[in-house]
């Protein structure tokens, strides 16, 4: 069958219209689907009351305050619609019971930025089906801490659960800056500038090796060419070099990787994810930020509240969990509550997460929103919190209902943010998705009135 | 049991018996009493607000009286006088919230090395610690607790052990020390740990238990040890051993077991362990009490009833090791729906600790729409009632009915909403908490003079 190749190829361009287009002819899409009469939280500035969303070939064509006409119409009956939503900063397919080291392919010790957590995702992992319950149908799988100055790059990835490739594209380089017991954390910072900062002065030096090199190149046509042993540079000319011994050829390999996300970095391309709590480290980073031209986002940040002003004059973005509110270490004595609202209020955007139980507790990230709007977040804050802004963060053609997005939406029973809601359909690039989970098979075994032992119930 | 013969004991030694000096002394099973005392307090009133009893009932525009910190008047349109009038309408009035699994102050915020007190890793039975002796009653999570609506709670050891210690009960009122919280009356309970924590800290270092069977083996040879502890003491109360055998701490908590003084909490997830520890309780003639984190109580709910065994149970965690694989988010509603199910929601976590309304809600809702006939008059039960019946405390606190202990939160709405906070707490008719004056918010030694004073 043709059919599976092609889409393993789609996905692995990343957002790509044609790429949607191949994608959904193969499974006959084509159609198209419209929700009418329903409330809309479209995580735009204009929420609609009562209207529709039209969506055909994983993509969200219209949004009208009237009721659109397409190939399936779904009656919402004035229900609510969202985004879906959008997690970060877990390892949801990347482990699957944490006790069990061999099903955690979240982190290595030895971390850097050619890690990429995201080439071991699963997408049949049970983790997965209970997040969607939650509404959630993207996340940004990330690397856990290691020893090293970068823990790796986080990768984004669907939560529809088939098997297909995941994008390969980075989303983040990650570094977490916390306090260290084997080490303080002015080293691990002052690696990152290193890199940062060889890197910067490697590129420079090479272009202008390069020139210099060209010119030599120039004046040498004549005589013979000699072996040139430098394997210092990385640049186009040292492409053309003899082959060097397979070891230093891996080692390369992996050096590219790395170099490609330092130049990303210094290009502002690629964020620095920092997981990074105390006011004082904050603000090292956003000078960081400011002296390398980074597109920076801080993770965690239970400090950020004291350095608010900051953080809204840089447009750096928070990512943080509503509910830390305990002074667990000396990074976090700032730790509350109220710290969405007060830092939306100071104008920071903020992103929601799960921090506690990150990956098997994802499908609570709607409680969490619930919870912030609770203790001052705006609900349309609260709302983008956890799909448009995170998707903005991490370049995801998704996470708001607009013409253009991917079709991701879930229809409502009741307030989602709150537990008398229920998500009762969910649409991932237009496809509708199953809400039943192991925790419902387990718990219809045990509840049916069965003559034979549970076990013959499935 | 011990105290009569001991002084008879002391009457035979002063009676020229020569071997008076080996003679120890009396047996105090009260060594640390609880020094608690009630907040300032004055009557008062909160009238025509929507009641959970705690016990089954709601009652709409309810009234409920409040003197010298009891309960002494509840119904509707009463004829009060009284010092003080809280208008509850458009509010709800529950008891106040009862976590039966916390570490706090033996796990305490900030969660460094100094302060890890919660579980004496160093043997698989550690019954003779107390961990009322780990407490740090500067914890800031007890006053994020009590912000929560949490008016009592249990600490525990940790779970590393088959035998952990023994837990103590605690009224959530700011102190200096720990006698200070601890509450009077309360039984003392001991913490037994099933399945793979036991077996991995010692099976890893090449001590007992190594497996399952380990700690079945483990758990057996313990009761047998207390059995024969509590003979021999029987012996020499009935004179028939003239010496009292050697004290053993360990030995006396397990006797207090055996002897029903001293209640289990029992850390197990599995169905078929669940089973086991029942049987095994039979074995050796106690009560199985009340078996915390079973993510599988689903799997066996009738056996739990028939045994008059409570569940105490998370909503939704789950995956961190195989015993909790295999969750399901009805547990607690199915554990409930038996006939005489004692269902209850805890946290052993300083976060849900201060959310316990939020994590039943979680249960509640989601039951309700698959067709459990369960009411917020019913849910409230598995966070007061319930949890108060697994402690020993039910006769003092855990519902709203005369002659208990005033202990009441007033929330600003349903409070099995994501919304909902509590805006007044009350401990044995004492304001502890009020979200709306921070003359009654208390601040922890250790949040004092930081950057940000917080709770």
């Amino acid at each position: 069958m043709i059919t599976f190749p092609l889409r393993q190829l789609c996905l692995g361009v990343k957002h790509s219209a044609l790429a949607l287009a191949l994608f959904t002819s193969n499974l006959s899409l084509a159609d198209s689907t419209a929700i009418i009469n329903a409330r809309l939280y479209t995580a735009t500035t204009a929420d609609v009351s009562v209207g529709s969303v039209l969506f055909e070939d994983g993509i969200i064509t219209e949004v009208s305050d009237q009721p659109l006409t397409a190939d399936h119409v779904i009656d919402a009956e004035g229900k609510i619609v969202t985004p879906g939503f959008i997690g970060s900063l877990n390892h949801l397919g990347l482990l699957e019971v944490n006790a069990v080291s061999e099903s955690d392919d979240s982190t290595v010790e030895e971390g850097d930025l050619s890690f990429s957590p995201v080439t071991a995702f699963n997408p049949e992992s049970s983790a997965i089906p209970l997040a969607r319950i939650g509404g959630v149908t993207r996340n940004i799988v990330t690397p856990g801490a290691g020893t090293k100055a970068f823990a790796g790059v986080a990768g984004n990835v669907d939560l529809t659960g088939d098997l297909t490739l995941p994008s390969s594209a980075a989303s983040a380089a990650v570094v977490y800056l916390w306090g260290d017991q084997e080490s303080s954390r002015a080293r691990r910072l002052g690696k990152i500038r290193a890199a940062l900062q060889d890197r910067r002065d490697n590129v420079a030096k090479s272009e202008a090796d390069n020139a210099s090199e060209a010119e030599t190149a120039k004046k040498a046509t004549e005589k013979e060419a000699t072996q040139n042993t430098d394997n210092e540079s990385n640049s186009q000319a040292g492409a053309d070099k003899q082959p060097e011994t397979k070891t230093e050829d891996a080692h390369s390999v992996v050096e590219s990787v790395v170099e490609r996300h330092l130049d990303e970095l210094l290009a502002g391309t690629l964020p620095l994810l920092a997981f990074c709590d105390r006011p004082a480290d904050i603000l090292q980073l956003l000078a960081l930020k400011e002296e390398f031209g980074l597109k920076l986002i801080i993770a965690g940040g239970d400090g950020a509240v004291a350095v608010k002003e900051q953080l809204a004059e840089a447009q750096v973005a928070v990512i943080l969990d509503a509910l830390n509110d305990l002074p667990k270490s000396f990074d976090n004595l700032h730790a509350s509550l109220n710290n969405a609202a007060t830092l939306h209020q100071a104008g920071v955007t903020v992103a929601l997460a799960v921090l506690s139980d990150a990956t098997h507790a994802l499908y609570q990230l709607r409680f969490g929103a619930g919870n912030a709007i609770a203790n001052g977040l705006p609900k349309d804050a609260a709302l983008a919190a956890i799909s448009q802004v995170p998707a903005q963060l991490f370049g995801i053609q998704a996470g708001s209902i607009e013409k253009g997005q991917s079709a991701d939406l879930v229809l409502w029973e009741n307030d989602p943010f709150d537990y008398t809601g229920k998500a009762s359909t969910m649409w991932i690039n237009g496809e509708e998705q199953s809400l039943e989970t192991r925790a419902d098979k387990l718990r219809d075994r045990y509840t049916q009135p069965s003559k034979l032992p549970p076990a013959y119930v499935k | 049991m011990h105290k009569a013969s001991l002084i008879a004991a002391i009457l035979v030694a002063l009676s020229g018996c020569d071997f008076a000096a080996e003679i120890p002394p009396e047996i105090n099973k009260d060594p640390y009493p609880s020094t608690y005392q009630a907040l300032p307090r004055t009557d008062f009133a909160i009238t025509g607000v929507t009641l959970l009893t705690g016990t089954g009932q709601r009652i709409d525009n309810a009234d409920v009286l409040v003197s010298d910190g009891k309960i002494t008047k509840v119904g509707t349109k009463l004829r009060i006088k009284t010092d003080t009038l809280i208008d509850g309408s458009g509010r709800w009035l529950t008891p106040g919230i009862i976590d039966v699994h916390s570490h706090l102050g033996a796990y305490p915020s900030p969660y460094v090395d100094s302060h890890q007190d919660g579980n004496e890793i160093t043997g698989p039975n550690t019954a003779m610690v107390w961990v009322e002796h780990s407490v740090w009653p500067q914890d800031p999570g007890f006053n994020r607790a009590r912000a929560g609506g949490i008016t009592t709670l249990q600490i525990l050891p940790g779970s590393a052990n088959l035998f952990g210690g023994r837990g103590v009960t605690l009224k959530n009122v700011p102190a200096t020390t720990v006698q200070g919280m601890k509450y009077p009356g309360a039984p003392y309970s001991l913490k037994m740990a099933c399945g793979e924590n036991p077996k991995r800290v010692y099976g890893s270092r090449e001590q007992a238990p190594g497996s399952r069977m380990g700690n079945m083996a483990g758990f057996r040879q313990a009761w047998a040890n207390a059995q024969h502890y509590r003979a021999d003491w029987a012996n020499y109360e009935t004179g028939l051993e003239k010496l009292p055998p050697k004290r053993d701490l360990q030995l006396d908590t397990l006797a207090g077991v055996l002897d029903g003084e001293i209640m289990v909490h029992n850390h197990c997830y599995k169905a078929e362990e669940l089973a086991m520890m029942i049987d095994m309780s039979k074995e050796f003639g106690y009560h199985a009490g009340t078996f915390h984190h079973a993510v599988e109580a689903y799997k066996v709910p009738q056996l739990l009833a028939d045994n008059n065994v409570c569940a105490a149970m998370w909503p939704d965690w789950w995956g961190f090791k195989m015993e909790a694989y295999d969750m399901t988010l009805e547990n607690i509603a199915i554990v409930d729906s038996v006939k005489n199910g004692c269902a209850i929601v805890h946290s052993d976590s300083d976060r849900t600790i201060q959310r316990l309304n939020q994590e039943a809600a979680k249960v509640l809702y989601r039951a309700q729409g698959l067709g459990y006939e369960i009411t917020e008059a019913d849910a409230i039960k598995w966070i007061t009632s319930n949890a108060a019946k697994a402690l020993g405390i039910g006769q003092y606190t855990g519902a709203i009915e005369v002659d208990k202990q005033a202990d009441l939160v007033l929330w600003n709405q349903n409070p099995f909403s994501v919304y909902a906070q509590a805006e007044q707490v009350f401990v044995d008719g004492a304001k502890v908490y009020d979200r709306n004056d921070p003359a009654y918010q208390a601040v922890s030694d250790f949040n004092l003079g930081q950057s940000l004073e917080a709770l």
